[in-house]
Protein backbone atom coordinates (compact mmCIF):
# COMPACT_ATOMS: atom_id res chain seq x y z
CA UNK A 1 0.00 0.00 0.00
CA UNK A 2 2.71 2.34 1.08
CA UNK A 3 4.80 1.37 -1.87
CA UNK A 4 1.88 1.68 -4.27
CA UNK A 5 1.11 5.13 -2.89
CA UNK A 6 4.67 6.28 -3.27
CA UNK A 7 4.81 4.93 -6.81
CA UNK A 8 1.66 6.87 -7.57
CA UNK A 9 3.09 10.03 -6.04
CA UNK A 10 6.34 9.55 -7.90
CA UNK A 11 4.42 8.98 -11.13
CA UNK A 12 2.39 12.12 -10.58
CA UNK A 13 5.51 14.11 -9.82
CA UNK A 14 7.12 12.82 -12.96
CA UNK A 15 4.14 13.80 -15.06
CA UNK A 16 3.53 17.09 -13.32
CA UNK A 17 4.11 20.11 -15.53
CA UNK A 18 4.58 22.15 -12.36
CA UNK A 19 8.01 20.63 -11.74
CA UNK A 20 10.20 23.69 -12.12
CA UNK A 21 13.47 23.43 -13.95
CA UNK A 22 16.39 22.55 -11.73
CA UNK A 23 14.44 21.51 -8.64
CA UNK A 24 16.13 18.63 -6.89
CA UNK A 25 14.59 15.68 -5.13
CA UNK A 26 16.26 13.47 -2.57
CA UNK A 27 15.34 9.88 -3.36
CA UNK A 28 15.47 6.61 -1.48
CA UNK A 29 14.80 2.94 -2.05
CA UNK A 30 11.12 2.05 -2.05
CA UNK A 31 11.80 -0.50 0.68
CA UNK A 32 13.93 1.77 2.84
CA UNK A 33 11.10 2.29 5.30
CA UNK A 34 11.54 6.05 4.94
CA UNK A 35 8.75 8.29 3.66
CA UNK A 36 10.16 11.64 4.58
CA UNK A 37 13.51 13.06 5.53
CA UNK A 38 13.98 16.35 7.32
CA UNK A 39 16.56 18.76 6.00
CA UNK A 40 18.65 18.20 9.14
CA UNK A 41 18.60 14.42 8.59
CA UNK A 42 19.66 14.92 4.98
CA UNK A 43 22.51 17.18 6.11
CA UNK A 44 23.65 14.57 8.65
CA UNK A 45 23.65 11.84 6.00
CA UNK A 46 25.26 13.70 3.09
CA UNK A 47 27.81 15.50 5.25
CA UNK A 48 28.79 12.16 6.82
CA UNK A 49 27.85 13.21 10.35
CA UNK A 50 25.37 10.46 11.01
CA UNK A 51 24.73 8.01 8.21
CA UNK A 52 21.52 6.48 9.43
CA UNK A 53 18.05 6.54 7.87
CA UNK A 54 15.11 7.35 10.19
CA UNK A 55 13.98 3.74 9.72
CA UNK A 56 17.17 2.61 11.43
CA UNK A 57 19.16 1.19 8.54
CA UNK A 58 22.58 2.46 7.56
CA UNK A 59 22.44 5.19 4.93
CA UNK A 60 24.63 4.99 1.83
CA UNK A 61 24.65 8.48 0.32
CA UNK A 62 25.60 8.95 -3.32
CA UNK A 63 26.44 12.15 -5.20
CA UNK A 64 25.51 12.91 -8.77
CA UNK A 65 28.26 14.89 -10.49
CA UNK A 66 25.95 17.02 -12.64
CA UNK A 67 23.77 18.18 -9.74
CA UNK A 68 26.35 18.16 -6.96
CA UNK A 69 27.04 21.90 -6.89
CA UNK A 70 23.34 22.79 -6.94
CA UNK A 71 22.52 20.17 -4.31
CA UNK A 72 25.02 21.32 -1.69
CA UNK A 73 24.21 24.94 -2.39
CA UNK A 74 20.55 24.16 -1.71
CA UNK A 75 21.18 21.87 1.26
CA UNK A 76 23.86 23.69 3.25
CA UNK A 77 24.48 26.90 1.30
CA UNK A 78 28.03 25.90 0.43
CA UNK A 79 30.06 25.89 -2.75
CA UNK A 80 31.85 22.76 -3.95
CA UNK A 81 35.35 23.88 -2.85
CA UNK A 82 33.95 24.21 0.69
CA UNK A 83 32.41 20.76 0.49
CA UNK A 84 35.69 19.29 -0.77
CA UNK A 85 37.62 21.15 1.91
CA UNK A 86 35.22 19.81 4.55
CA UNK A 87 35.72 16.25 3.34
CA UNK A 88 39.49 16.66 3.22
CA UNK A 89 39.44 17.21 6.96
CA UNK A 90 37.29 14.15 7.62
CA UNK A 91 39.10 11.84 5.19
CA UNK A 92 42.57 12.75 6.44
CA UNK A 93 41.58 12.48 10.09
CA UNK A 94 40.14 9.00 9.62
CA UNK A 95 36.52 9.99 10.02
CA UNK A 96 35.10 8.36 6.94
CA UNK A 97 34.68 8.95 3.26
CA UNK A 98 32.44 11.18 1.15
CA UNK A 99 29.36 9.92 -0.72
CA UNK A 100 29.99 7.64 -3.67
CA UNK A 101 30.37 9.66 -6.87
CA UNK A 102 27.93 8.85 -9.68
CA UNK A 103 27.91 10.24 -13.18
CA UNK A 104 24.21 10.37 -14.05
CA UNK A 105 20.70 10.36 -12.66
CA UNK A 106 20.21 6.91 -14.22
CA UNK A 107 23.21 5.58 -12.28
CA UNK A 108 21.90 7.12 -9.04
CA UNK A 109 18.45 5.56 -9.58
CA UNK A 110 19.97 2.18 -10.43
CA UNK A 111 22.10 2.25 -7.26
CA UNK A 112 19.12 3.20 -5.13
CA UNK A 113 16.89 0.54 -6.63
CA UNK A 114 19.53 -2.07 -5.83
CA UNK A 115 20.43 -0.94 -2.31
CA UNK A 116 17.98 -0.56 0.52
CA UNK A 117 20.00 2.09 2.37
CA UNK A 118 21.16 4.07 -0.66
CA UNK A 119 20.08 7.68 -0.85
CA UNK A 120 20.76 10.23 -3.56
CA UNK A 121 19.45 13.26 -5.37
CA UNK A 122 18.47 13.95 -8.94
CA UNK A 123 16.79 16.59 -11.03
CA UNK A 124 13.07 16.28 -10.35
CA UNK A 125 12.43 15.93 -14.08
CA UNK A 126 14.48 12.74 -14.21
CA UNK A 127 12.53 11.02 -11.45
CA UNK A 128 11.69 7.36 -11.84
CA UNK A 129 8.76 5.51 -10.32
CA UNK A 130 11.21 2.88 -9.06
CA UNK A 131 12.43 5.17 -6.29
CA UNK A 132 10.77 7.24 -3.63
CA UNK A 133 11.04 10.99 -3.03
CA UNK A 134 11.84 11.74 0.61
CA UNK A 135 12.77 15.42 0.42
CA UNK A 136 12.35 18.20 -2.11
CA UNK A 137 14.84 21.01 -2.38
CA UNK A 138 13.82 24.15 -4.19
CA UNK A 139 16.70 26.14 -5.56
CA UNK B 1 62.19 5.74 11.18
CA UNK B 2 63.16 2.18 10.42
CA UNK B 3 60.79 1.22 13.17
CA UNK B 4 58.15 3.46 11.59
CA UNK B 5 58.60 1.92 8.16
CA UNK B 6 58.43 -1.54 9.64
CA UNK B 7 55.26 -0.56 11.41
CA UNK B 8 53.82 0.68 8.10
CA UNK B 9 54.81 -2.55 6.41
CA UNK B 10 53.26 -4.63 9.15
CA UNK B 11 50.04 -2.63 8.96
CA UNK B 12 49.88 -2.80 5.19
CA UNK B 13 50.39 -6.56 5.36
CA UNK B 14 47.65 -6.84 7.94
CA UNK B 15 45.32 -4.73 5.83
CA UNK B 16 46.04 -6.70 2.65
CA UNK B 17 45.34 -9.83 4.61
CA UNK B 18 42.05 -8.48 5.87
CA UNK B 19 41.09 -7.45 2.33
CA UNK B 20 41.74 -11.06 1.40
CA UNK B 21 39.66 -12.41 4.22
CA UNK B 22 36.69 -10.21 3.41
CA UNK B 23 36.18 -10.50 -0.34
CA UNK B 24 34.42 -7.63 -2.03
CA UNK B 25 30.69 -7.39 -2.18
CA UNK B 26 29.75 -9.88 0.49
CA UNK B 27 28.45 -7.44 3.05
CA UNK B 28 24.84 -7.09 3.95
CA UNK B 29 23.88 -3.93 2.10
CA UNK B 30 24.98 -5.33 -1.24
CA UNK B 31 26.66 -2.10 -2.33
CA UNK B 32 30.18 -2.87 -3.34
CA UNK B 33 32.79 -0.63 -1.81
CA UNK B 34 33.85 2.14 -4.18
CA UNK B 35 37.25 0.55 -4.14
CA UNK B 36 38.69 -1.84 -1.61
CA UNK B 37 42.01 -0.03 -1.65
CA UNK B 38 42.31 3.70 -2.16
CA UNK B 39 45.23 6.10 -2.28
CA UNK B 40 44.90 9.76 -1.52
CA UNK B 41 47.05 12.59 -0.35
CA UNK B 42 47.39 16.22 0.58
CA UNK B 43 50.09 18.80 0.62
CA UNK B 44 51.14 22.38 0.97
CA UNK B 45 53.89 24.26 -0.79
CA UNK B 46 54.42 27.33 1.32
CA UNK B 47 56.80 30.24 1.57
CA UNK B 48 56.98 32.25 4.77
CA UNK B 49 58.66 35.58 5.32
CA UNK B 50 59.45 36.95 8.76
CA UNK B 51 60.11 40.71 8.89
CA UNK B 52 62.20 40.62 12.02
CA UNK B 53 65.63 39.26 12.72
CA UNK B 54 64.81 39.33 16.42
CA UNK B 55 63.58 35.74 16.55
CA UNK B 56 62.86 32.79 14.29
CA UNK B 57 59.20 32.24 13.49
CA UNK B 58 57.97 28.64 13.80
CA UNK B 59 54.64 27.04 12.93
CA UNK B 60 54.66 24.85 16.04
CA UNK B 61 57.05 23.81 18.76
CA UNK B 62 57.90 20.62 16.85
CA UNK B 63 60.11 22.71 14.54
CA UNK B 64 63.74 23.06 15.66
CA UNK B 65 64.47 26.14 13.57
CA UNK B 66 62.35 28.88 12.12
CA UNK B 67 62.67 31.80 9.78
CA UNK B 68 64.13 35.19 10.72
CA UNK B 69 64.44 38.25 8.45
CA UNK B 70 63.92 36.38 5.22
CA UNK B 71 62.01 33.66 3.46
CA UNK B 72 61.69 29.97 4.21
CA UNK B 73 59.85 27.09 2.59
CA UNK B 74 60.24 24.92 5.68
CA UNK B 75 57.59 26.46 7.91
CA UNK B 76 54.45 25.30 6.14
CA UNK B 77 55.42 22.91 3.35
CA UNK B 78 54.33 19.32 3.80
CA UNK B 79 53.17 16.28 1.91
CA UNK B 80 50.93 13.53 3.19
CA UNK B 81 49.99 10.21 1.64
CA UNK B 82 47.16 8.00 2.78
CA UNK B 83 46.16 4.45 1.97
CA UNK B 84 42.82 3.17 3.10
CA UNK B 85 41.29 -0.24 2.83
CA UNK B 86 37.61 -0.94 3.31
CA UNK B 87 37.10 -4.67 3.17
CA UNK B 88 33.53 -4.42 4.46
CA UNK B 89 31.12 -1.59 5.19
CA UNK B 90 31.95 -1.87 8.90
CA UNK B 91 35.73 -2.19 8.81
CA UNK B 92 38.30 0.27 7.54
CA UNK B 93 42.05 0.45 7.76
CA UNK B 94 43.93 3.71 7.24
CA UNK B 95 47.65 4.42 7.08
CA UNK B 96 48.96 7.96 6.65
CA UNK B 97 52.49 9.30 6.53
CA UNK B 98 53.45 12.96 6.39
CA UNK B 99 56.72 14.54 5.40
CA UNK B 100 57.39 17.94 6.96
CA UNK B 101 60.25 19.87 8.48
CA UNK B 102 60.54 17.93 11.70
CA UNK B 103 62.34 17.99 15.06
CA UNK B 104 65.52 16.63 13.46
CA UNK B 105 65.54 19.33 10.71
CA UNK B 106 64.68 16.70 8.14
CA UNK B 107 61.72 15.81 5.94
CA UNK B 108 61.84 12.14 6.88
CA UNK B 109 58.21 10.97 6.67
CA UNK B 110 56.44 10.33 9.92
CA UNK B 111 53.72 7.76 10.44
CA UNK B 112 50.84 10.00 11.54
CA UNK B 113 47.89 7.61 11.35
CA UNK B 114 47.72 3.80 11.22
CA UNK B 115 44.51 2.33 12.53
CA UNK B 116 41.76 -0.15 11.98
CA UNK B 117 38.23 1.04 12.66
CA UNK B 118 35.08 -0.89 13.28
CA UNK B 119 31.63 0.68 12.99
CA UNK B 120 28.95 -1.94 13.68
CA UNK B 121 26.23 0.67 13.10
CA UNK B 122 26.02 4.39 12.24
CA UNK B 123 25.96 5.35 15.92
CA UNK B 124 29.17 3.58 17.00
CA UNK B 125 32.73 3.61 15.83
CA UNK B 126 35.87 2.31 17.46
CA UNK B 127 39.41 2.79 16.20
CA UNK B 128 42.67 1.25 17.38
CA UNK B 129 46.22 1.96 16.34
CA UNK B 130 47.98 5.25 15.75
CA UNK B 131 45.52 8.13 15.88
CA UNK B 132 45.76 11.89 15.52
CA UNK B 133 45.44 13.63 18.88
CA UNK B 134 41.92 15.07 18.95
CA UNK B 135 42.57 17.21 22.03
CA UNK B 136 40.51 20.06 20.63
CA UNK B 137 38.63 20.83 17.45
CA UNK B 138 40.78 20.58 14.31
CA UNK B 139 43.87 19.49 16.25
CA UNK B 140 43.95 16.12 14.46
CA UNK B 141 43.96 17.65 10.96
CA UNK B 142 46.52 20.44 11.36
CA UNK B 143 48.61 19.14 8.46
CA UNK B 144 45.80 19.33 5.92
CA UNK B 145 46.06 22.88 4.61
CA UNK B 146 43.29 22.36 2.08
CA UNK B 147 40.84 21.74 4.94
CA UNK B 148 41.05 25.23 6.48
CA UNK B 149 41.21 28.91 5.53
CA UNK B 150 44.56 29.82 7.05
CA UNK B 151 48.01 29.12 5.70
CA UNK B 152 48.54 27.41 9.07
CA UNK B 153 46.34 26.93 12.13
CA UNK B 154 46.80 29.82 14.62
CA UNK B 155 50.21 29.39 16.22
CA UNK B 156 49.12 30.86 19.56
CA UNK B 157 46.59 28.06 19.85
CA UNK B 158 47.78 25.02 17.91
CA UNK B 159 51.50 25.79 17.85
CA UNK B 160 51.91 24.79 21.50
CA UNK B 161 50.81 21.21 20.96
CA UNK B 162 53.66 18.82 21.57
CA UNK B 163 51.72 15.71 20.74
CA UNK B 164 50.30 15.18 17.27
CA UNK B 165 49.37 11.52 17.53
CA UNK B 166 48.90 8.76 20.08
CA UNK B 167 49.15 4.99 19.91
CA UNK B 168 45.93 3.78 21.46
CA UNK B 169 42.23 3.63 20.78
CA UNK B 170 39.08 5.73 20.67
CA UNK B 171 35.36 5.16 20.64
CA UNK B 172 32.73 7.54 19.27
CA UNK B 173 29.04 7.24 20.06
CA UNK B 174 26.50 9.40 18.23
CA UNK B 175 22.89 9.99 19.06
CA UNK B 176 20.15 12.28 17.79
CA UNK B 177 19.15 14.71 20.48
CA UNK B 178 16.77 17.65 20.45
CA UNK B 179 16.70 17.91 16.67
CA UNK B 180 20.48 17.91 16.52
CA UNK B 181 23.25 15.37 16.79
CA UNK B 182 25.18 14.65 19.96
CA UNK B 183 28.38 12.68 20.00
CA UNK B 184 30.77 11.58 22.68
CA UNK B 185 34.30 10.44 22.15
CA UNK B 186 36.61 8.69 24.58
CA UNK B 187 40.24 8.14 23.76
CA UNK B 188 43.46 7.03 25.32
CA UNK B 189 46.95 6.13 24.29
CA UNK B 190 50.64 6.80 24.49
CA UNK B 191 52.66 9.48 22.78
CA UNK B 192 55.69 8.53 20.72
CA UNK B 193 57.41 11.67 19.48
CA UNK B 194 60.40 13.88 19.99
CA UNK B 195 60.18 17.60 20.56
CA UNK B 196 63.17 19.86 19.95
CA UNK B 197 64.22 21.92 22.92
CA UNK B 198 67.29 23.80 21.69
CA UNK B 199 69.97 24.16 22.85
CA UNK B 200 69.27 21.08 25.01
CA UNK B 201 68.79 17.60 23.58
CA UNK B 202 65.36 16.74 22.11
CA UNK B 203 62.62 15.99 24.57
CA UNK B 204 61.34 12.43 24.24
CA UNK B 205 57.59 12.07 24.76
CA UNK B 206 57.73 8.28 24.61
CA UNK B 207 55.70 6.73 27.40
CA UNK B 208 53.61 9.83 28.07
CA UNK B 209 49.99 8.72 28.55
CA UNK B 210 47.00 10.61 27.26
CA UNK B 211 43.35 10.05 28.21
CA UNK B 212 40.53 12.31 27.15
CA UNK B 213 36.92 12.81 26.23
CA UNK B 214 35.06 15.16 23.89
CA UNK B 215 31.38 16.01 23.76
CA UNK B 216 30.05 17.49 20.54
CA UNK B 217 26.66 18.88 19.73
CA UNK B 218 25.75 19.82 16.21
CA UNK B 219 22.55 21.48 15.19
CA UNK B 220 21.83 23.41 12.04
CA UNK B 221 24.67 25.83 11.45
CA UNK B 222 26.17 25.36 14.91
CA UNK B 223 28.72 22.95 16.28
CA UNK B 224 29.77 23.02 19.92
CA UNK B 225 32.46 21.04 21.63
CA UNK B 226 33.68 20.59 25.17
CA UNK B 227 36.79 18.53 25.78
CA UNK B 228 38.83 17.31 28.71
CA UNK B 229 42.22 15.62 28.51
CA UNK B 230 44.87 14.53 30.95
CA UNK B 231 48.48 14.04 29.95
CA UNK B 232 50.63 11.95 32.28
CA UNK B 233 54.19 12.91 31.54
CA UNK B 234 56.82 10.21 31.58
CA UNK B 235 60.19 11.85 30.99
CA UNK B 236 62.11 14.74 32.46
CA UNK B 237 62.88 17.74 30.30
CA UNK B 238 66.63 17.43 29.48
CA UNK B 239 67.10 21.15 30.09
CA UNK B 240 65.94 20.66 33.68
CA UNK B 241 68.07 17.65 34.56
CA UNK B 242 71.26 19.44 35.69
CA UNK B 243 69.30 22.00 37.71
CA UNK B 244 67.13 19.39 39.43
CA UNK B 245 70.23 17.34 40.27
CA UNK B 246 71.99 20.40 41.68
CA UNK B 247 68.96 21.33 43.79
CA UNK B 248 68.74 17.82 45.23
CA UNK B 249 72.49 17.73 45.83
CA UNK B 250 72.29 20.71 48.17
CA UNK B 251 70.79 18.42 50.80
CA UNK B 252 68.42 21.24 51.75
CA UNK B 253 64.82 20.02 52.15
CA UNK B 254 63.53 23.32 50.72
CA UNK B 255 65.68 22.94 47.60
CA UNK B 256 64.67 19.29 47.18
CA UNK B 257 61.01 20.26 47.54
CA UNK B 258 61.47 22.92 44.88
CA UNK B 259 63.07 20.33 42.57
CA UNK B 260 60.05 18.09 43.08
CA UNK B 261 57.68 20.92 42.18
CA UNK B 262 59.67 22.00 39.16
CA UNK B 263 60.26 18.58 37.62
CA UNK B 264 58.18 17.43 34.68
CA UNK B 265 58.54 13.65 34.97
CA UNK B 266 55.48 11.90 36.42
CA UNK B 267 53.45 15.11 36.43
CA UNK B 268 49.99 15.56 34.99
CA UNK B 269 48.68 18.23 32.64
CA UNK B 270 44.97 18.85 32.31
CA UNK B 271 43.48 20.56 29.30
CA UNK B 272 39.91 21.79 29.20
CA UNK B 273 38.68 23.10 25.88
CA UNK B 274 35.55 24.74 24.57
CA UNK B 275 34.77 25.45 20.96
CA UNK B 276 31.97 26.78 18.82
CA UNK B 277 31.74 26.79 15.05
CA UNK B 278 29.08 28.67 13.13
CA UNK B 279 28.71 28.34 9.39
CA UNK B 280 25.95 30.04 7.51
CA UNK B 281 26.04 30.41 3.75
CA UNK B 282 29.19 32.35 2.89
CA UNK B 283 30.00 33.04 6.55
CA UNK B 284 32.12 30.87 8.73
CA UNK B 285 33.38 31.53 12.19
CA UNK B 286 35.11 29.67 14.97
CA UNK B 287 35.63 30.57 18.58
CA UNK B 288 37.92 28.31 20.59
CA UNK B 289 39.27 28.42 24.08
CA UNK B 290 41.40 26.10 26.16
CA UNK B 291 42.88 26.17 29.63
CA UNK B 292 45.90 24.11 30.58
CA UNK B 293 46.66 23.42 34.23
CA UNK B 294 49.23 21.15 35.82
CA UNK B 295 50.91 20.07 39.02
CA UNK B 296 54.36 21.17 37.86
CA UNK B 297 55.86 24.64 38.05
CA UNK B 298 57.17 23.95 34.53
CA UNK B 299 53.64 24.40 33.19
CA UNK B 300 51.88 27.33 34.84
CA UNK B 301 48.20 27.71 34.13
CA UNK B 302 47.72 28.89 30.59
CA UNK B 303 44.71 30.19 28.68
CA UNK B 304 44.66 30.24 24.89
CA UNK B 305 42.03 31.09 22.38
CA UNK B 306 41.20 32.35 18.94
CA UNK B 307 38.40 33.78 16.90
CA UNK B 308 38.08 33.27 13.16
CA UNK B 309 35.71 35.04 10.82
CA UNK B 310 35.66 34.28 7.11
CA UNK B 311 33.36 35.35 4.30
CA UNK B 312 33.29 33.66 0.93
CA UNK B 313 32.63 35.67 -2.17
CA UNK B 314 32.86 33.56 -5.30
CA UNK B 315 36.22 31.78 -5.33
CA UNK B 316 37.72 34.13 -2.74
CA UNK B 317 37.41 33.80 1.01
CA UNK B 318 38.99 36.62 2.98
CA UNK B 319 39.34 35.99 6.68
CA UNK B 320 40.51 37.54 9.89
CA UNK B 321 41.75 35.77 13.01
CA UNK B 322 42.59 37.03 16.45
CA UNK B 323 44.49 34.62 18.66
CA UNK B 324 46.32 34.75 21.91
CA UNK B 325 47.89 32.77 24.69
CA UNK B 326 48.66 33.89 28.19
CA UNK B 327 50.15 31.99 31.09
CA UNK B 328 49.69 32.85 34.71
CA UNK B 329 52.61 34.73 36.23
CA UNK B 330 54.68 32.34 38.31
CA UNK B 331 55.57 33.55 41.79
CA UNK B 332 59.31 33.73 42.41
CA UNK B 333 60.55 30.70 44.33
CA UNK B 334 63.64 30.50 46.48
CA UNK B 335 65.81 27.48 47.10
CA UNK B 336 66.41 28.42 50.73
CA UNK B 337 70.12 28.83 50.06
CA UNK B 338 71.81 32.04 51.16
CA UNK B 339 71.31 34.58 48.37
CA UNK B 340 72.61 35.50 45.91
CA UNK B 341 73.53 32.08 44.55
CA UNK B 342 73.57 30.59 41.04
CA UNK B 343 70.86 28.02 41.78
CA UNK B 344 68.29 30.67 42.65
CA UNK B 345 69.03 32.45 39.37
CA UNK B 346 68.76 29.17 37.47
CA UNK B 347 65.37 28.44 39.09
CA UNK B 348 64.17 31.94 38.25
CA UNK B 349 65.27 31.45 34.63
CA UNK B 350 63.48 28.09 34.43
CA UNK B 351 60.29 29.54 35.84
CA UNK B 352 60.49 32.42 33.39
CA UNK B 353 60.98 30.02 30.49
CA UNK B 354 57.76 28.24 31.39
CA UNK B 355 55.67 31.35 30.90
CA UNK B 356 54.56 32.80 27.65
CA UNK B 357 52.25 35.47 26.43
CA UNK B 358 51.57 36.64 22.94
CA UNK B 359 48.81 37.59 20.57
CA UNK B 360 48.39 37.63 16.84
CA UNK B 361 46.18 39.38 14.35
CA UNK B 362 46.00 37.51 11.07
CA UNK B 363 44.50 38.69 7.81
CA UNK B 364 44.38 36.54 4.75
CA UNK B 365 42.53 35.25 1.76
CA UNK B 366 41.97 31.78 0.35
CA UNK B 367 41.48 31.54 -3.40
CA UNK B 368 39.88 28.33 -4.66
CA UNK B 369 41.14 28.65 -8.20
CA UNK B 370 40.63 25.06 -9.28
CA UNK B 371 39.24 21.76 -8.07
CA UNK B 372 41.15 20.35 -5.11
CA UNK B 373 43.62 23.22 -5.03
CA UNK B 374 43.77 26.58 -3.35
CA UNK B 375 46.13 29.46 -3.07
CA UNK B 376 46.45 31.48 0.14
CA UNK B 377 48.06 34.69 1.24
CA UNK B 378 48.25 35.65 4.89
CA UNK B 379 49.77 38.39 7.00
CA UNK B 380 50.29 37.87 10.73
CA UNK B 381 50.99 40.72 13.05
CA UNK B 382 52.50 39.13 16.14
CA UNK B 383 53.15 40.78 19.47
CA UNK B 384 55.12 38.82 22.04
CA UNK B 385 54.59 40.20 25.51
CA UNK B 386 56.40 37.59 27.56
CA UNK B 387 59.04 34.94 26.87
CA UNK B 388 59.50 34.64 23.13
CA UNK B 389 61.54 31.48 23.70
CA UNK B 390 58.38 29.42 24.02
CA UNK B 391 56.80 29.91 20.59
CA UNK B 392 59.82 31.23 18.72
CA UNK B 393 63.35 29.99 18.19
CA UNK B 394 66.53 31.80 19.14
CA UNK B 395 65.07 35.14 20.30
CA UNK B 396 67.72 37.84 20.41
CA UNK B 397 68.20 39.91 23.54
CA UNK B 398 66.62 43.28 23.02
CA UNK B 399 64.04 42.12 20.47
CA UNK B 400 60.93 44.23 20.95
CA UNK B 401 58.66 41.20 20.45
CA UNK B 402 57.00 42.52 17.30
CA UNK B 403 56.99 40.72 14.00
CA UNK B 404 55.10 40.74 10.75
CA UNK B 405 54.93 37.37 9.06
CA UNK B 406 53.89 37.14 5.42
CA UNK B 407 52.97 33.77 3.96
CA UNK B 408 51.89 32.38 0.65
CA UNK B 409 50.80 28.78 0.21
CA UNK B 410 49.46 26.42 -2.39
CA UNK B 411 47.38 23.59 -0.93
CA UNK B 412 46.21 20.51 -2.76
CA UNK B 413 44.49 17.20 -2.18
CA UNK B 414 44.34 14.23 -4.48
Amino acid sequence: MNRAASLLVAGLLLASPAATAGDLVVIANAGSGVDKLTREEAVNIFMGRYKKLPSGIAALPVDESGEKAAFYKALVGKELPEIHSYWARLVFSGQGSPPRQMESAAEVIETIVNNKGAIGYIDKKKLSSRVKVVLELAQ
Amino acid sequence: MKRGMNAIRRRVHALCLSAFLFPLGVHADGLKPESALSFSGFGTAGMTRNSTGGAEFIRDILQPHGVASGWSGNTDSRLGLQVSVRPTAEIEGVVQAVSYYNYASSYRPELTWAFVSYAPNPGWKARAGRLGWDVYMLSDSRNVGYSYLWVRPPVDYFGQLQISHIDGADVVVKHELGGGLASAKLYGGRADQKVPSPPSPDYDLAGTRVVGANLDYQKGEWLFRAGYTTVDIENELPAFVPLLAALRATGLPSAAALAAELSLADKTLEIVSLGAVYEHGPWQSQLMFNRLTSDTLAYPRKDSGYFLLGYRTGQWTPFVTLSGTRSEAVQPRGTGLPTPNPLDSAVAASLASAQSRQRTLSLGVRYDFMRNMDLKIQIDQVRVIDNAAFLWRDPQPGWNGRATVFSIALDFVF
